[in-house]
């Protein structure tokens, strides 16, 4: 950095060509008006309420010399430099590169005639969007508290939660254009090392990859299988679901300017968890659970179950059943398979309608367009009632998943396991079964198995897998201390 | 990972391959492809062959079953020599594969039934993988395939209305038997070889014929030998342990030749079970019935209370009596018409081996020969009301 303001300034000109926001503002001060400095910011990202120059002088009359007039460039670097005590915290940056990362990130500078260094100064950010409930997560009962899109805000919500000094975050930036700020945290004490470990070693790899919008990139990066179908995270927007996992030894990573909390790793039985499990009394939430793999079943094999009971194993469906789905099917020109991929394939187009349009009009165009469909597709003759209840109903348990991506995820694996099931029937069904359960079993989340209280079989997180135990089984105390 | 990735994308692609080799693809078939055979009617044909009527479900061609049309099942008449043939004849005339799966029925021609063994015409049903083994036959008085020309009152087709016929009437009367294709080859493949199958015939009901299922063919070796009415066939059930639920009708007076007419108490029998002792005499058998059962007050027309003195008691003892000259009745008409309906053989079988493998060859003759005991011990469970007293007293005092 240049000594000369005028030189500095020009350097700023120069980079900053053509940001109409960015705001150089001079002032003179001292005997006679004679020195002269500049304050640098965005105004877009720095709001406009403090002077910093103002306040600078105040600082130093009121606490070093007398009358502000006397003041000059040299007082404000000994000044600064001794660290005087000040009104406004800022930091002396003497590179270029430092400074204007500052100033991207919304500081301002403030610059002075004949002095190498820039003050950068902590301003009030811009308006974020308040803290509100999150949407992806709803609950009945419990904190409804969800993260918004400042990083800062959202570490410190989940330090509420947990008020130790074995709460580790870790913040570095990820380069790039857009250089975003990434934060990951754990519980010290309570993360298995060897699996931290893993998880920084390829959190290396992101570094200085650059531009990151959103914590989902860092997933494609790091996790350990990009091609399954099944998805190796679990994300949330509630912090009190950040905090719990940390409490059970997962590490959570946050991006700035994204509100999911990336949990990892997220093991299969993880991504069938909701948070209301803990919330409700141990029963219901057990049954809430079983519901939950019961619509995992449906959302995988509904479809294939019925293609291939209706055109391999007949003799399954009950007599008085299968003269109404006779009758529905009498007429109908195609197969059961091709029949069930039309309307699979219709209801995963309203589905995708329904959320891309906005919001007034999506709900509307979900619920019409389901019912005309449903409804104009039995009369023309092109799909069987009973089809649109196997497409329906296969559609709700996938949505009564508490992971989107996981719902998404089984409504893929539905479409080859339909195929298999017109080739072969039951047996071919069972072969896709075994296929799946080949691949979850070798898949890993950073290196931890994805079946794993189960397989390997950890008995001691099994209490919280298949069915919740009761709280005090599963609630992790501090030993009391021993008395001697 | 690459490599481990290739492995699984062949090692997919040999298992499918491999699987559709396996499996095959006959079975495959949509469901508009396949005709449900709903009840299946065996005759004699004219030429000595067998007359085969297939009575498949036609489902309703309209779009969601609006409005349905006026019958839904087509009756098929084939014959030929063997039934596999006349089976296959079916698709010659309908087009679609035969599904015999959910078969509700199977009538035989009483003629046909007298004539061959039925274990052996419906070898067919027991051999092939389609039809089960709990589809329940009947035998016909008169042509079988007249019987499923008959519009059925309620279902979609009259051979659930004679599935679910034989069902309740066997359970809710007693004066039906219940027989599927499983306990036909099982009785008739026990020792005394008997085997019971329930008779449908047409009754004559406000000038047209209705179907009614009551009474029972009795087969023997396979062959139908004789019917039972039903009157006596309530007794038979309580002999062989098979009489599940029905009306037990107790006469106000001993006399035999006075009026019925509302001169009849009645009680609904919940639950029978009974035990028979087999006992070799010298050259003949005693046989030993014990009947537990318990009823249910239906009415009590002989205006009789049932009193903690004497009443109930007195009932109790009608009751058994009645039920006791039922079952002895019964037993006369067996052993006259020298038929072991009640399974003694099979139990000198399992008891007195050697003793059967001597009396085997004359076996119905040595029957005939047995004397008999029956006893009967009935508890009444409940008068249908809280005090147990007739409602109107004034009529039918005794």
């Amino acid at each position: 950095m240049s000594k000369s303001l005028t030189a500095n300034l020009d350097r700023l000109r120069r980079v900053y060509k053509q940001c109409g926001d960015l705001e150089i503002k001079e002032w003179r001060y001292g005997p006679d008006l004679k020195h002269r400095a500049a304050s640098v910011r965005f105004s877009t990202l720095a709001d406009n309420d403090t002077n910093y120059m103002k306040s600078v002088l105040q600082d130093l009359s009121n606490h070093t010399i007398g009358p502000g007039l006397e003041v000059t460039p040299e007082m404000i670097r000994l000044f600064f430099d001794a660290q005087g005590v000040s009104a406004e915290s800022a930091s002396k940056e003497s590179e270029w590169a430092a400074a204007d990362g500052l100033l991207l990130q919304g500081r301002s500078a403030l610059l002075v005639d004949g002095w190498d260094q820039a003050l950068c100064f902590e301003t009030k950010r811009l308006e974020t969007r308040p803290v509100s409930e999150p949407e992806t997560e709803p609950v009945v009962q419990g904190p409804r508290e969800g993260t918004v899109e400042d990083l800062q805000k959202n570490v410190g919500m989940i330090r509420m939660r947990l008020q130790t000094p074995a709460l580790k975050f870790q913040f570095f930036r990820a380069g790039g254009h857009s250089n975003t700020m990434i934060g990951y945290g754990y519980l010290d004490g309570v993360v298995d090392p060897g699996m931290l470990a893993e998880f920084e070693r390829r959190l290396q790899t992101c570094k200085g990859k650059g531009d990151i919008i959103d914590t989902s990139f860092i997933e494609e990066l790091i996790e350990d299988r990009p091609l399954s179908p099944f998805p190796q995270f679990r994300y949330t927007e509630r912090t009190d679901v950040a905090a719990a996992s940390m409490l059970n030894g997962k590490i959570v990573l946050l991006v700035e300017g994204s509100g999911s909390i990336m949990i990892c790793p997220g093991l299969f039985f993880d991504l069938l968890q909701s948070s209301e499990d803990y919330y409700q009394r141990v029963l219901v939430s057990n049954f809430i659970r079983w519901l939950r793999f019961i619509a995992l079943f449906i959302a995988i094999s509904l479809p294939s179950l019925y293609i291939s009971i209706s055109t391999f194993h007949t003799e399954l469906i009950p007599t008085v059943l299968l003269l109404a789905i006779v009758d529905s099917r009498e007429g109908i020109p195609f197969g059961a398979f091709v029949e069930a991929v039309i309307m699979v394939f219709f209801f995963e187009l309203l589905k995708e309608a329904g959320i891309r349009l906005p919001r007034a009009i999506g709900s509307a165009v979900s619920i019409v367009g389901a019912l005309v469909i449903g409804e104009a597709a039995i009369n023309a003759g092109i799909a069987s009632p009973i089809m649109i209840v196997v497409v329906a109903l296969t559609g709700i348990a996938s949505f009564s998943l508490p992971q989107y991506n996981l719902s998404i995820a089984l409504r893929l694996i539905q479409f080859p396991l339909m195929a298999l099931a017109s080739l072969l029937g039951g047996f071919g069904i069972l072969l896709g079964y075994l296929f799946i359960w080949l691949h979850l079993t070798t898949l890993t989340s950073i290196g931890v198995p994805y079946l794993t209280p189960i397989a390997p079989w950890k008995a001691g997180q099994f209490r919280d897998t298949l069915i919740r135990t009761k709280l005090p089984a599963l609630i992790r105390r501090p030993k009391p201390p021993r008395s001697t | 990972m690459r490599l481990r990735f290739a492995t699984m994308v062949r090692l997919v692609l040999t298992a499918t391959l491999l699987g559709s080799l396996l499996t095959g693809c006959g079975d495959r078939a949509e469901l508009p492809e396949k005709g449900f055979v709903m009840g299946l009617a065996l005759d004699e044909a004219p030429q000595g062959g067998i007359g085969l009527t297939v009575q498949i479900y036609k489902p309703s061609q309209s779009i969601v079953g609006r409005g349905k049309p006026s019958q839904s099942y087509i009756n098929i008449e084939t014959d030929d020599e063997s039934v596999i043939e006349a089976v296959r004849d079916i698709t010659l005339h309908l087009g679609r594969k035969a599904q015999w799966s959910h078969m509700r029925i199977i009538l035989v021609g009483e003629s046909l039934a007298r004539k061959h063994s039925v274990v052996r015409l419906l070898d067919f049903l027991y051999r092939d993988h389609e039809p089960r083994l709990t589809t329940h036959l009947l035998v016909t008085k008169g042509a079988a395939s007249h019987y499923l020309d008959t519009v059925p009152y309620i279902e979609n087709s009259v051979s659930q209305q004679y599935y679910l016929s034989e069902k309740s009437s066997h359970q809710m009367t007693g004066k039906s038997v219940s027989a599927n294709l499983l306990q036909l080859a099982l009785q008739s493949r026990s020792p005394s070889a008997v085997a019971l199958i329930p008779y449908l015939y047409e009754r004559e009901s406000l000038q047209k014929p209705a179907p009614t299922v009551a009474g029972a063919a009795v087969l023997v070796d396979g062959r139908m030998k004789e019917i039972i009415p039903s009157k006596l066939l309530e007794g038979v059930l309580l002999l062989a342990n098979g009489y599940k639920s029905g009306i037990v009708e107790v006469p106000c007076s001993a006399d035999p030749t006075g009026e019925t007419m509302l001169q009849e108490d009645a009680v609904e029998v919940l639950s029978t079970k009974t035990a028979m002792t087999v006992r070799p005499a010298g050259d003949h058998l005693d046989l030993n019935f014990r009947v537990k059962a318990v009823t249910a007050l239906s009415e009590l027309a002989c205006g009789l209370a049932l009193t903690p003195k004497g009443g109930s008691g007195k009932l109790r003892l009608r009751i058994q009596k009645k039920m006791e000259q039922s079952m002895s009745e019964s037993m006369d008409w067996l052993l006259q018409k020298r038929l072991d309906v009640v399974g003694a053989g099979n139990r000198l079988f399992e008891r007195h081996t050697k003793l059967w493998r001597e009396w085997k060859s004359g076996w119905p003759d040595r029957f005939a020969r047995s004397a008999y005991e029956v006893h009967a011990d009935v508890t009444i469970l409940t008068s249908g009301t809280n005090v147990g007293k007739p409602v109107d007293k004034r009529t039918g005092e005794s």
